[in-house]
């Protein structure tokens, strides 16, 4: 039977590409969920010195293919080395980047082999049910996303786009095994002859490696003016990307084009300078962590997926940009404080901070992150620091290792408890969640995958919970003699009600996220690649807000939950008395309104 | 030299858009045009026919009966034939199938040369190319930019995203055309006349059925399947500033880089 997930691995000269190691770490996540193996196959001449690599980057086993025939990337050469590799090893799965090299060869290997390729794939997922690969790519100019499956033929084959998968974090400590796989190359397997190989325009950068890209369309107006941008550049150590408008019109190198037909790029900061926003090219940078635009039509679809957006000319903007940029870094104010923070002393989870926003990531994934009395400590912990940290706005609460978000309590620990150990247990863990629930942050569970006993009672704690499609929701206490003692049974009936709770707990049965999503239990449910772009935009749309409000309200929402409608009131209206305060954003919040203006909230 | 030009009849995308009721993509009403990339192959086919003589250029498409649009404006372009591959036995099928079924066809066609566009803009896999080439057992090179003849191979130059190479390739094969291969030329007024008075010939499953496995065509015959679609959803939009003097503007955006930790 066919098993096992296979990325080619692409290089260049002899380097590794990325897109190598985001395969790797997307089959990565695919071979857990059908409990196989990821298989690096790796080909070129001198090359068995990567294979360590592609193991620190996920992958079980390597297949090196080293031979002189395929030093530099000919068609014929690598499709018949992957050809006998896949045959041999009866892949079930088998990745390829969607580079021009990945996309020149699938094809011919598919059609050798005769199965089906799918092209340009930005999602994979495997069916929890048919345990078939789900892919999901752009068609029609990106206009239209398709699910396709390969049912009967085998292998299941798929070119990826680059810039949409995640690497794994490189850990050397990994293992796994390396072949030597010999396949019979020689130069009668050149079908055409190499005369040169002509390396493209020296110094131009990677686009898709940038930070931060300033990018420029139509609007600039000449090539000329692509001058302001590059000096902004500079000053915020950026790199500059295009439009294909401004590509096409030769203002700059078809290299820095972003989009469908260019590059997929998810930088920190996207700048958008007199780019209108087509589909097109909104499909290379949807996924940048913070898009600003600056167009000069108050109708510009970019605004659409810009997080802020500056109705104005870009001409005069930017070059002002640069000077105030230049300004802030002379005045010697801190401005380059780290993005990342690392909150130190703990083991079991981890915690840091970017932009406004915290994660705590349930960071024990061999174990699919089961909760036991240090990580709920560490959890503890993080929420005492939060309480009293204004900086943190919105807190992310989610699981490492792609496969759980909290897959349950440690048993072992729990196994030979006293009814005496045991009450204490159950009764600091409704304190560590309780603690979680009245945090003056909002929040947010992103679901990732199982979500079963204490990881349910964990998302429940979670203001508002956003689940990736192949989430599993379950209580499974009664299975091990137990019931659910970490707020489990209050909270569950209170948010789903007491039939469906009771249903849940009595037979033990697991939910998908779309029957979690029926009941009430999540509120949103996301294609699993959007499960933290979802949660991230949830998490910013709430903190352009007046966050003095939404604090109140959550507030008022969970003092009230547990009291008479009555007493509720009182409390609601308590919190709506604070937005008139001083200290409230009801005065700005209104006066904006009535002035048409944007609010300025404290 | 027997030049071919596989060329295939897509909605513009351009023109292509999204239902806000139903999310759905609007099909009807959408313009036809030959795919772009092909129309570079049609380009650069009808250049290297000027260079060898008693070279034809012969264009393939297979589709419903109303691709002979295509075709014709091939032919109006000033190609020698034109064949259309068209049969409802060949409906719903994906690239491998669509691959075999043309492979088929240009088997009884004949060929010393076969272009096709790099990549169609509707079902954006660019896969048909290098699938048709492996059928038929010839070498493909795709993303050809440049084309120079020489008696019995070509030199091209393939692009790649950080090199080119340059290759000498022995006819037959199959090259895969891009936009900057060729800038296609327009239909004249003689090349539509004389497109009028020829005959296209059309290609159904009995022609092909001595060389075709009904089990490896049409819907049935393919190994991948859409099992649904769906329009994307649009990312949550941020605030838009307006009637901001540029320096309002700037002090916004600073703003928005110091929150972020990018100044
Ligand atoms: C199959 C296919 C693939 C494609 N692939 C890509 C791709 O990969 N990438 C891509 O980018 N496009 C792609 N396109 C093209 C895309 O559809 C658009 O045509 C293109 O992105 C438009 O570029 P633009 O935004 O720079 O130009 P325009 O759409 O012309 O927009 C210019 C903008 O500049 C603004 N402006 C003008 N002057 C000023 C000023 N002084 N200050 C501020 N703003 C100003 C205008 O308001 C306008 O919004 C593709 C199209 C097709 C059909
Ligand atoms: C939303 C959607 C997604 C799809 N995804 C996949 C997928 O991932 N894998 C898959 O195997 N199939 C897929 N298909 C099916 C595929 O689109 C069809 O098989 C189609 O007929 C050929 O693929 P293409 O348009 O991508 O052509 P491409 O492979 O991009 O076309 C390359 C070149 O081949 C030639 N060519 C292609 N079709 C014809 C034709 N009919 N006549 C003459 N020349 C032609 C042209 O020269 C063209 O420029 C998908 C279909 C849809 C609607």
């Amino acid at each position: 039977m066919s098993k096992n997930v296979f990325v080619i691995c692409e290089q260049r000269s002899g380097i590794l590409q990325p897109v190598s190691f985001e395969l790797l770490g997307e089959a990565s996540s695919l071979a857990k969920d059908l409990n196989q193996r990821v298989v690096a196959v790796l080909l070129g001449d001198n090359i068995a010195s990567h294979a360590e690599e592609l193991i620190h980057y996920g992958a079980d086993e390597v297949i090196v293919v080293d031979n002189p025939t395929l030093k530099e990337y000919l068609t014929e050469p690598y499709a018949k080395a992957i050809t006998a590799v896949i045959k041999a090893k009866d892949a079930e799965i088998v990745l390829f980047g969607a580079t021009s090299i990945g996309r020149d060869l699938a094809p011919r290997i598919s059609a050798r082999i005769k199965t089906g390729l799918t092209a340009d794939c930005t999602g994979l997922n495997i069916d929890p049910d048919t345990k078939l690969l789900m892919m999901t790519r752009p068609a029609f100019g990106g206009n239209l996303m398709a699910v396709i499956r390969c049912k009967d033929h085998r292998p299941q084959m798929a070119t990826v786009r680059p810039g949409v998968m995640q690497p794994m974090e490189k850990d050397t400590e990994r293992t796994g095994s390396v072949e030597n796989f010999e396949v019979a190359l020689s130069e009668a397997d050149k079908t055409v002859e190499l005369l040169e190989v002509i390396p493209k325009s020296k110094t131009v950068a990677d686009i898709t490696q940038a930070k931060c890209l300033i990018s420029g369309g139509r609007g600039l107006g000449k090539a000329e003016n692509f001058k302001i941008l590059r000096e902004l550049a500079e000053v915020l150590d950026a790199e500059v990307s295009a439009s294909r408008a401004a590509v096409d019109a030769g203002w700059i190198d078809k290299e820095r084009q972003v989009g469908q037909t260019g590059k997929t790029v998810r930088p920190e900061l996207y700048l958008a300078c007199g780019i209108s926003g087509a589909i097109q090219h909104v499909a290379g940078m949807e996924n940048a962590n913070l898009v600003i635009a600056i167009n000069k039509s108050e109708t510009a679809p970019i605004f659409g997926v810009s997080d802020l957006g500056v109705v104005g000319d870009l001409h005069v903007i930017v070059p002002k940009l640069r000077e105030a940029i230049i300004k802030a870094k002379s005045a010697g104010i801190d401005y380059k404080a780290p993005s990342v923070e690392q909150y130190v002393g703990l083991e079991n989870v981890l915690y840091h901070v970017q932009n406004g926003i915290a994660y705590l990531t349930i960071n024990r994934p061999n174990q699919l992150n089961a909760l036991n009395r240090k990580t709920l400590t560490e959890i503890g912990s993080v929420a005492d620091k939060l309480m009293n940290d204004e900086s943190v706005k919105v807190l992310i609460v989610r699981g490492a290792g792609g496969r759980a978000f909290v897959a349950g309590a440690d048993i072992k620990e729990m196994q030979e408890l006293t009814p005496e150990e045991g009450k204490e247990l159950s009764a600091f863990a409704q304190q560590v969640f309780s603690k979680l629930k009245a945090l003056p942050q909002i929040v947010i569970a992103a679901i990732n995958g199982y979500a079963l006993g204490g990881g349910n009672e964990l998302a429940m704690a979670c203001d508002i919970r956003v689940a990736s499609s192949r989430a599993k929701f379950g209580q499974p206490e009664v299975n091990l003699g137990l019931i659910p003692g970490f707020t489990g049974t209050q909270r569950l009936s209170r948010l789903v009600g007491d039939g469906d709770s009771k249903r849940m707990i009595f037979t033990t049965e697991m939910l998908s996220a779309e029957e979690a999503l029926r009941i009430g239990l999540v509120n949103v449910v996301v294609p699993p690649e959007g499960l933290m772009r979802t949660t991230r935009d949830m998490a910013l749309k709430i903190m352009s807000k007046s966050m003095i409000s939404v604090k109140l309200a959550k507030r008022s929402i969970n003092e009230g939950l547990p009291l008479e409608f009555q007493q509720g009131l009182l409390v609601e209206n308590d919190c709506w008395t604070k937005c008139f305060e001083e200290s409230g954003d009801g005065k700005e919040g209104m006066t904006a309104f009535v002035e048409k203006r944007q609010a300025k909230f404290s | 030299m027997k030049i071919i030009v596989c060329i295939k009849q897509v909605p513009d995308t351009n023109e292509v858009t999204i239902d806000p009721d139903t999310n759905t993509l609007v099909r009807t009403g959408i313009p036809v045009i030959i795919n772009p990339d092909d129309k570079s192959g049609i380009e650069a086919a009808l250049t290297l026919r000027g260079k060898i003589p008693g070279s034809t250029v012969t264009v393939v498409s297979m589709g419903p009966p109303q691709a002979e649009m295509a075709l014709r404006e091939a032919l109006s372009m000033g190609c020698d034939d034109a064949v259309l591959i068209s049969g409802r036995q060949f409906g719903g099928s994906d690239t491998l199938a669509t691959s075999t079924i043309i492979a088929a066809a240009l088997k009884k066609i004949g060929f010393d040369l076969i272009f096709t566009g790099r990549q169609a803009i509707d079902g954006d896999t660019a896969q048909v190319g290098p699938q048709i080439a492996e059928h038929l057992g010839i070498p493909q090179v795709s993303y050809v930019e440049e084309i120079t003849p020489e008696t019995d191979s070509l030199v091209v130059l393939r692009q790649f995203e950080d090199r080119y190479h340059r290759l000498r390739v022995k006819l037959p094969c199959l090259l895969t055309a891009i936009k900057d291969l060729a800038e296609p030329r327009f239909m004249t007024v003689e090349g539509i006349v004389d497109a009028d008075e020829k005959q296209i010939r059309i290609m159904d499953y009995e022609a092909l059925s001595d060389v075709l496995d009904p089990k490896t065509i049409g819907l049935k015959g393919s190994p991948t399947n859409v099992v649904r679609s769906f329009t994307k959803e649009p990312k949550s939009q941020g605030a838009v500033l307006k009637g901001l003097t540029a320096d309002e503007a700037v002090d916004a955006i600073m703003a928005r880089l110091h929150e972020s930790h990018l100044v």
